[in-house]
């Protein structure tokens, strides 16, 4: 009998460990959020023989279908990959993809449909726009950023585009389009960052009127507000952290005094900036779902930092820069290297883990309105890229990242 | 060796309170409790086992343990408001939070093993399939199997070792080619013999009708007055303890800020905080809870001792009298 003792004991040894390992109340965990199944590769492998690589310029398909395979083709290539095809009512349209923005290729479905039918509402909401045309996307997750450029069989006389989404009523920006007129024909540019559903491109003359609409349009009204007042790093702030930590006053004051020492002796060197701002307002909304020891970490106004301009040295990834602003600030962040992926993955920030505002919670990036399918530290920074630090209560469809993956 | 007063109760209790005081060592992390239940834990420990075993088993097995467990913690979980040491590759915080909490589940694991020390001294096989036989008979059969495999299987490893020397074809005997066939011929002598004792074990239990409807079992256990006293004690006690609990006089919480009921720490109190006098009751009852089957154990000792002197005076004078009868030379008979 007495020799049961340590084996029992042994039993007991390996199941607390296991505990331990898996750390303090929190569930195992998942990486959808940052991280999307890469797995399969080997498959991929293996049909890559018959798959025709992508070229620069290339034809839609009948169904508008670019497959994985053919996407991993161009996966982390220099150089742009353009696509193009034409609509039923003869508008000409092109991709563009930054083969260096592909990191996780997942299937493309490029087919786009215009319409100028029905939209004296949409035309309403924004101000009366002259020139309104509605463009439909396929649902897809998108492999990168793309730009879309449509070639229009008329002449739009106008000198402002935006590229807006309709919802109830109101007309919500998601990005300034470029337009160029020719004799006969207008061309728009745009960058989509996420697809599925109906988008508008609304065109107005003067600049007058244009900036009436600014006011209509912004879905994040008072975030964007806030990105524009504070976009240089003197307004470097905590949110949370204030009371929590006394030094991070006097850490604030020292990155105050960095850049203007730099700005003052930049000319050798060109300084490479980027924004980057971390929230989770999510969770004001989903406060009974909060474990109740982390409540006290969660800002009143859901910014853990504003919108701040920081330098960062070429070749660094977002991982890099948040890792360094958050050293700098004093904000808590934990991260975790995942083989399986070669990318660290965000476990939390200011103590607001993934998991801890329910099931389907966790930190999302992304990086001028696209959310990555890849690890942030696969994420090279370009300059001027504005980086948000979200955290999701709902796998990423309360913070913006439609395609929610509903295989 | 003499069972201990609290060995000879009825498996029921002993059971209830294995359950409870380990249960409670498991989920309720609040460092009093834990420095209780160690204390209680050592010297029933040591009461039942002596402590040249408790001490030799716990310093080379289980402090070695409580070390691994309280380090790796803070290696792999880094919340925490009070940041210790900076990781530069992945910009996480060795945290005091996450260290002190690697420390706690380390002596959680080492309290654990020592109750289980105790209780595999009290709670013997046949304790338990009495209490589990009948409810579950198949889990309580092989709970009470798989609790004593490695011990039987190490015993008949040495039969056939023995064995085997015999016939010169020990693991000692022979080249390195021979020795590692002679090896595994052993092995699969041992695994042949576990197939046959498992058959034979499931056939020989079958035959007896194990957990057939209407099987009696013979059992020496009585729930006698004692037994009716001591689980009254136990189930006011746990209550007590178990309503202490629920109103926070056991909340401790490690990530992201430590809060302990009853402390303050770093300046800061559980907002949901009972008052001090019900923690100390639940303290106090949770000690005296732990300390049971010790204080069992003394209370024995001493009426013992007591009904012993008591003893040896009657005797003496029954002895005078048929002496002082004798020398009288009346009949006494």
């Amino acid at each position: 009998m007495r020799k049961n003792v340590k084996w029992v004991a042994i039993l007991v040894a390996c199941m607390l460990t296991v505990g331990s390992f898996s750390g303090c109340g929190q569930q195992g965990s998942s990486e959808m959020t940052q991280l999307t199944k890469e797995a399969a590769e080997a498959v991929e492998e293996e049909t890559k023989e018959d798959v025709k690589p992508l070229q620069a310029e290339n034809e839609i398909p009948a169904n508008g279908f670019i497959s994985k395979a053919q996407m991993d083709t161009i996966a982390g290539k220099k150089g742009t990959y353009r696509f193009h095809g034409e609509t039923e009512n003869g508008i000409e349209y092109q991709w563009t993809y930054d083969g260096n923005k592909i990191q996780n290729p997942v299937e493309q479905k490029l087919l786009v449909e215009c319409s100028e039918d029905d939209l004296d509402e949409v035309k309403k909401a924004a101000a009366n726009a002259p020139y309104a045309m509605k463009v439909i996307l396929q649902n897809m997750e998108m492999a990168a950023p793309a730009e879309l450029t449509l070639t229009l069989n008329e002449v739009w006389n106008a000198d402002k585009v935006l590229y807006c989404t309709y919802e109830d009523g109101k007309v919500y920006k998601l990005d300034d389009a470029k337009i160029e007129s020719g004799e006969k024909a207008s061309k728009i540019s745009f960058t989509v960052t996420k697809a599925g559903g109906d988008f508008y491109l609304l065109g107005g003359s003067t600049t007058g009127k244009s900036k009436e609409d600014a006011d209509t349009k912004d879905k994040n009204a008072t975030k964007d507000e806030n990105a524009e007042k504070e976009t240089d790093v003197s307004s470097l702030q905590t949110g949370a952290n204030g009371e929590t930590e006394e030094n991070n006053d006097t850490q604030d004051d020292s990155t105050q005094a960095e850049p203007e020492n730099n700005q003052t002796a930049d000319n050798q060197n060109p300084v490479h900036t980027c924004t980057i701002s971390i929230e989770c307002s999510t969770i004001l909304n989903n406060w009974d779902d909060l474990r109740q020891s982390k409540a006290e970490f969660v800002p009143s106004d859901g910014w853990i930092l504003y919108p701040s301009e920081v330098e960062y040295t070429e070749g660094e990834t977002v991982f890099d820069v948040l890792k360094r602003v958050c050293n700098d600030v004093g904000i808590h962040m934990a991260s975790r290297y995942t083989p399986m992926y070669g990318s660290y993955y965000i476990e939390g920030i200011n103590q607001l883990y993934e998991f801890d505002c329910g099931q389907n919670s966790g930190w999302m990036y992304c990086v001028n309105g696209w959310f990555p399918n890849y690890g942030c530290s696969s994420y090279t920074v370009e300059d001027g890229d504005v980086i948000e630090w979200r955290y999701t209560c709902d796998l990423g469809s309360d913070v913006g990242n439609t395609y929610t993956g509903g295989e | 060796m003499m069972q201990d007063a609290f060995s000879r109760c009825h498996p029921i209790l002993n059971f209830f309170y294995f359950l409870v005081v380990m249960g409670i060592t498991m989920f309720m992390q609040h460092p009093v409790f834990l420095a209780l239940s160690f204390v209680a834990a050592i010297f029933y420990a040591v009461w039942l086992e002596g402590w040249r075993k408790v001490l030799r088993m716990n310093l080379l097995f289980t402090l070695p343990g409580l070390l691994i467990t309280s380090l790796l913690n803070p290696m792999f979980n880094h919340y925490g408001v009070t940041p210790l040491l900076y990781i530069e590759s992945s910009g996480n915080w060795v945290t005091l939070e996450a260290l002190i909490y690697g420390m706690v589940l380390g002596c959680v694991l080492f309290i654990i093993i020592l109750w289980f020390s105790c209780y595999n001294q009290v709670m013997t096989s046949d304790k338990f399939i009495y209490l589990f036989g009948r409810i579950i008979p198949a889990l309580s059969l092989m709970l009470a199997m798989a609790l004593r495999f490695v011990p039987h299987f190490t015993n008949q490893m040495k039969v056939i070792r023995n064995g085997q020397k015999c016939v010169g074809m020990d693991v000692s005997n022979g080249s390195l080619l021979s020795r590692i066939r002679h090896g595994l011929n052993m092995i699969s002598i041992l695994v042949t013999w576990a197939l046959e004792n498992a058959i034979e074990t499931a056939d020989s239990m079958k035959s007896r009708g194990y957990g057939l409807h209407g099987r009696t079992a013979f059992s020496i256990y009585h729930f006698d007055q004692r037994d009716r006293r001591l689980g009254a004690a136990m189930l006011l006690l746990t209550a007590l303890v178990l309503y202490g609990c629920s109103r926070g006089a056991a909340f401790a919480q490690y990530n992201p800020r430590i809060l302990l009921a009853g402390f303050v720490v770093m300046g800061y109190t559980p907002a949901k905080s009972c008052s001090i006098g019900l923690a100390c009751v639940t303290f106090a009852g949770f000690g005296v809870f732990a300390f049971l089957p010790l204080l069992l154990d003394v209370a024995e000792e001493a009426s013992m001792k007591r009904s012993r002197r008591y003893t040896g005076k009657d005797m003496e004078t029954t002895y005078r009298q048929i002496y002082e009868e004798l020398d009288r030379g009346g009949q006494t008979f």
